[in-house]
């Protein structure tokens, strides 16, 4: 139960916030170095093993000025006391206990000078120590439980938590839900820079103050890491995007260590005057970080005279993010890419159904490298576990690509668990005008802190008029604003109609863009396609009305980015409307262009014409591929596949150059990047002639081969050559990742069928996992065989972990392959 | 040129003659790796005391194995490093590895080679001039778990981003530690392969090469 004076508390301070300074503490690791702590001694423990010590630095912090305190908690998490002798809630319950002395001791003070001051206690959050998937090994639900473990001790002790030094936003996104989902504490969420201004992760200060806005923390900002002088563009950028109240805790510069101490190498005076900077420029609360004492609060404060909040104006802008990038949508044209939808696409449809992830994830690939900026995720297919597609697909889309996602589901389930592990601030594909569906999406807007897409259709379905269509788009901002969501969190899509069957449709869309645009202060989204439907060169109509809707106002076409006239059109209209400063882009991407004459750019499709295409000195395609050369490979197949039967093309020039390769590998002729471009083309040669058998829709392709590199294990570059070589012969590749749980491989098993199952491990710590792994698939009653290889891996470890082969090399793995499965 | 040549060594390259586009490739990668990383280290410097057959340093850390007692049996100091090319790169390689293979390879060899390059470079901008190798937790009959100890002392997570998985692998995954001897004399301890678990059955060692940088 929350105590009454800490409900009053709580409520001070979120009044205070923003209006009044508020004045931290500084270094808490720095102090209790000086009083005795031995580099690599775990500080938490000291809570009880020196509580003394504790009471006195905070008491010395409160005495500086200091009115909010840091428990000393940083790294009271299950995973960094593991080996301490103290349980997590011994260390926290401790903690607080002390930081309620000094604060206890500072009102005795003050009684006696006869002064009223308020002090708040702020549970303090560190990072974990392990780093999140896709980086490290540690998964958001871990992540979660450690921070909920914490907040369940501390929710009604403390009267507000701090969470600092963090640098991956899914990390710090699953330390604030824990503690929205479990206690009412007032959240105060600070991320480290450093001098490239980047987390370590990668996230900019515009990406993650954009995301930390979402989640609704009530203060944001920056500590650690750097001096106050370093920090300053930091802050500044901070300052001039966050909307909500900033705070900055500084390290008193860096590090210099000597005679077995640390220093720091910033002055009081010199970190006084930044401070004061700071506080000028309409920071809210600031503190001290690593190497800072109370005298430097003391001096800052002296230099200090009004504690009022400077004031600062910022404009809410249109922003979704991934962990690292961010989107502004309403300045320069933004392409979502929209290819990543089954509707309409079977070979993507049959990936989602097969789980064939790696399949998925290419059609995002190619979609950002023709310069898409968002992607829209849809894998709504019958029969599908559609949630947990969803995740995955997410997942693996966030693991290799840094642009935000547009989750797109006609479930609200869906949204949310999509919405919950996704790093950034999602785009939400979307919400209409119709009362139930806001009523389902809204809280998911709302909590996990997205943009979302508002389609201006209700019960009626799509309007035909212009003032139907901004009718329901009020209806949408209005009910958006009642679950707490601000405007610049909704974007219009005004749908467009087939020009085909509604001339006049084409329009009115248009206007109501063009409504929503410069009367409501909204940015909007159209999806291009539909306009086109029916007609004759479709692409033609698409271009056109590109151009119009952009005219009206249009801030994100949802679009095919892989159409290269609607890419150029797009980079046109960016010069031509002044986005494009001095053209520069444009000339950038169009300088070398080729001004075609009319029919000469269509894609070759003759044997003649392909001919002409092929260089002289490619007498076959087996010398290309034993030259690597990736880019000749597909026009060669082609060409081949004009005159030669599929089969004749394989047993006649790719497996024979593949012998070649690998014969040349093994008596050291060439070395490991010529044998895996020669892999690469050959696997190109491969997808191109599959691509006509599927035609002919006969030979099934070998394997599968389920590969996986071992739960705990990060190291995946074997397992990757293997995946290249192993296509390289023809085979059928599923590719399960690495770090993968022993039951995702048993899952694998049962959903794939396979012929063979290849595991990876590269260090002694991780062959456990393999043994476990093998001894879970035969438990199952797995008789596929099992291959397994990595660096610690021998004749004899593969013996005892169960497996049936061990191959040393990728090229070894080709071979057992070939010789079990058959052709 | 040191980089390129390591490089080539960790991809198995031993004089073969390597075709013109295969080395314009090997270059640009380096050029992008070079540009990718953000290569960060951290270092701490303590005494070495004495006692018994016993050493001790002030800071959490039980440096008493035998073979880095026989590593620091002529130093006076000892130094821990933290190395780490960070995240960014282990994102640039996991974009290749959906995408183009061949730099995928290279780009990890040469990774491998940077990694090493920063801790050369640290070394040699700190004013001493007789070291030993660098020893690292892993090595010989130094426990891996001994990463923890490391990490902690040298405060890794918050000063350069290295923390560990619950395998105890390090993350970033282009990341060095190392514990070095700093000593008066030339100390003529030599890097070798002897205690090596892979030792038998090494893929460089049938080349006629080792895993790690041959110093003069």
């Amino acid at each position: 139960m929350l105590q009454d004076h800490i409900i009053k508390r709580r409520a001070q301070l979120r009044e205070t916030l923003g209006k009044e300074l508020l004045v931290f503490d500084g270094a808490m690791g720095s102090q209790l170095h000086i009083k005795g702590i031995r580099p690599g001694e775990r500080p938490e423990d000291a809570n009880i093993d020196h509580a003394e010590w504790i009471v006195d630095i905070h008491s010395e912090y409160l005495e500086s000025g200091a009115n909010c305190i840091l428990t000393n908690t940083l790294g009271a998490n299950r995973y960094h006391l593991e080996d301490s002798s103290y349980s997590v809630k011994e260390v926290i319950d401790a903690a607080i206990s002390n930081a309620h002395k000094a604060i206890e001791i500072e009102k005795a003070r003050c009684n006696r000078l006869g002064i009223h001051r308020n002090t708040y206690m702020f549970y303090n959050i560190g990072p974990i120590g392990q780093l999140l998937q896709p980086m490290g090994t540690l998964s958001f639900d871990e992540a979660y439980s450690l921070f909920k473990d914490q907040v369940l001790i501390a929710k009604d002790q403390a009267d507000a938590v701090l969470i600092e030094t963090m640098s991956d936003t899914l990390e710090i996104k699953a330390a604030i839900l824990a503690i929205k989902e479990n206690s009412d504490l007032p959240i105060f969420a600070s991320m480290t820079f450093d001098e490239n201004q980047r987390t370590l992760t990668g996230a900019s200060p515009l990406t993650a103050v954009t995301i930390l806005e979402g989640l609704g923390v009530d203060c944001l900002g920056v500590n650690c890491s750097l001096g106050p002088k370093e920090l300053e563009p930091i802050v500044m950028e901070i300052l001039s995007i966050a909307t909500i109240p900033v705070i900055v805790e500084p390290n008193a510069g860096l590090p210099v260590y000597a005679n077995n101490q640390t220093t720091y190498n910033v002055s009081m005076e010199e970190f006084a005057k930044y401070i004061k900077r700071f506080v000028d420029a309409g920071v809210s609360c600031f503190g001290g970080c690593c190497g800072t004492t109370p005298e430097y609060i003391r001096q800052c404060l002296s230099l200090i005279e009004d504690r009022t909040v400077a004031r600062r104006s910022v404009r809410k802008k249109t922003r979704v993010a991934s962990g690292i990038d961010c989107v502004t949508l309403g300045e320069k044209t933004i392409v979502c890419g929209e290819r990543l939808n089954p509707t309409g696409k079977k070979k993507l449809k049959e990936a989602l159904l097969a789980q064939r992830i790696d399949a998925v994830l290419q059609e995002g690939l190619s979609q950002v490298k023709a310069g898409a900026h968002i992607l829209d995720v849809n894998v709504g297919v019958p029969g599908i576990d559609e949630a947990v597609t969803m995740k995955k697909v997410v997942y693996a889309l966030q693991e290799v690509l840094s642009v935000p996602l547009q989750i797109d589901s006609s479930s609200p389930l869906v949204l949310e668990q999509a919405c919950r592990q996704y790093n950034g601030k999602p785009l939400i594909n979307s919400v209409n005008g119709k009362v139930a569906v806001m009523d389902e999406v809204f809280p998911i807007v709302k909590k996990y802190g997205g943009v979302v897409i508002g389609l201006t259709l209700d019960e009626d379905g799509i309007p035909e008029t212009t003032e139907k269509r901004i009718e329901i788009a009020k209806r949408i901002v209005d009910c958006a604003e009642k679950y707490g969501i601000d405007r610049s969190d909704i974007v219009i899509d005004c749908l467009c109609l087939t020009v085909s069957a509604q001339q006049d449709a084409a329009d009115k869309t248009l206007e109501a863009i063009t409504y929503m645009t410069r009367e409501m202060g909204l940015c909007t989204v159209l999806g291009l396609s539909n306009i086109s439907f029916g007609l004759p060169n479709r692409l033609l109509i698409n271009q056109a009305y590109l151009l119009m809707a952009l005219q009206a106002g249009l801030s994100m076409p949802i679009m095919n980015p892989l159409e290269k006239p609607l890419m150029d059109s797009i980079d046109a209209f960016e010069v031509l409307s002044g986005h494009d400063v001095a053209s520069s882009v444009y000339v950038d991407k169009h300088a070398a262009d080729q001004v075609h004459i009319a029919g000469s750019q269509h894609i070759a499709k003759t044997s003649i014409e392909l001919e002409a295409r092929i260089d002289d000195e490619d007498s076959s395609l087996t010398q290309i591929i034993v030259a690597g050369r990736k880019g000749a490979a597909v026009d060669r197949v082609r060409f081949e596949l004009v005159k030669s039967d599929p089969m004749q093309i394989i047993n006649e020039q790719i497996i024979p150059a593949l012998g070649e390769v690998g014969n040349r590998y093994e008596k050291g002729t060439i070395f490991l990047p010529q044998l895996i471009s020669s892999a690469e083309t050959a696997k190109l040669a491969f997808v191109e002639i599959n691509n006509e058998i599927a035609k002919s829709s006969t030979g099934p392709k070998r394997g599968p081969v389920v590969i996986a590199t071992v739960e705990g294990d990060v190291h995946d570059i074997g397992k990757n050559i293997v995946k290249v070589v192993l296509e390289s012969y023809g085979f059928d590749v599923v590719d399960l990742g690495k770090d993968v749980p022993v039951q995702r491989v048993v899952e694998a098993f049962k959903t794939y069928h396979p012929k063979l199952i290849g595991l990876s491990a590269l260090m002694t710590t991780t062959v456990v996992y393999m043994d476990a792994t093998i001894k879970a698939l035969k438990k199952e009653g797995c008789d596929c065989p099992i291959m397994v290889g990595g660096a610690v891996l021998t004749a004899d470890v593969a013996r005892d972990v169960g497996a049936d082969y061990y191959a040393k090399d990728a090229m070894e793995s080709a071979a057992i392959a070939t010789r079990i499965i058959p052709e | 040129m040191s980089i390129k040549s390591e490089a080539l060594r960790y991809l198995g390259h031993s004089g073969q003659s390597i075709p013109e586009d295969q080395m314009q490739l090997v270059d640009a990668v380096i050029e992008e790796t070079i540009a990718v990383a953000e290569p960060k280290t951290v270092h701490r410097i303590f005494s070495i005391e004495r006692r018994d057959d016993s050493i001790y340093i002030p800071a959490e850390i039980d440096l008493n194995t035998k073979d880095i007692k026989h590593l620091l049996a002529q130093s006076r100091d000892v130094m821990l490093i933290g190395a780490t090319l960070g995240l960014s790169i282990d994102r640039k390689l996991r974009y290749y590895s959906k995408t183009d293979a061949t730099r995928m390879i290279i780009m990890d060899a040469v990774a491998s080679a940077l990694i090493e390059d920063v801790c050369d470079t640290l070394q040699a901008s700190l004013p001493f001039e007789h070291y030993t190798f660098r020893f690292s937790p892993g090595y010989g009959d130094v426990p891996l778990t001994m990463q923890k100890d490391l990490l902690r002392v040298l405060e890794a997570g918050k000063r350069i981003g290295l923390s560990l998985t619950s395998s105890l692998l390090m993350v970033p995954q282009k990341s060095i530690t190392g514990i070095v001897g700093i000593g008066e004399k030339d100390m003529q301890l030599k890097r070798s392969c002897d205690g090596c678990k892979l030792m038998d059955h090494c893929e460089y060692r049938k080349k006629g090469t080792v895993c790690y940088k041959i110093t003069s």
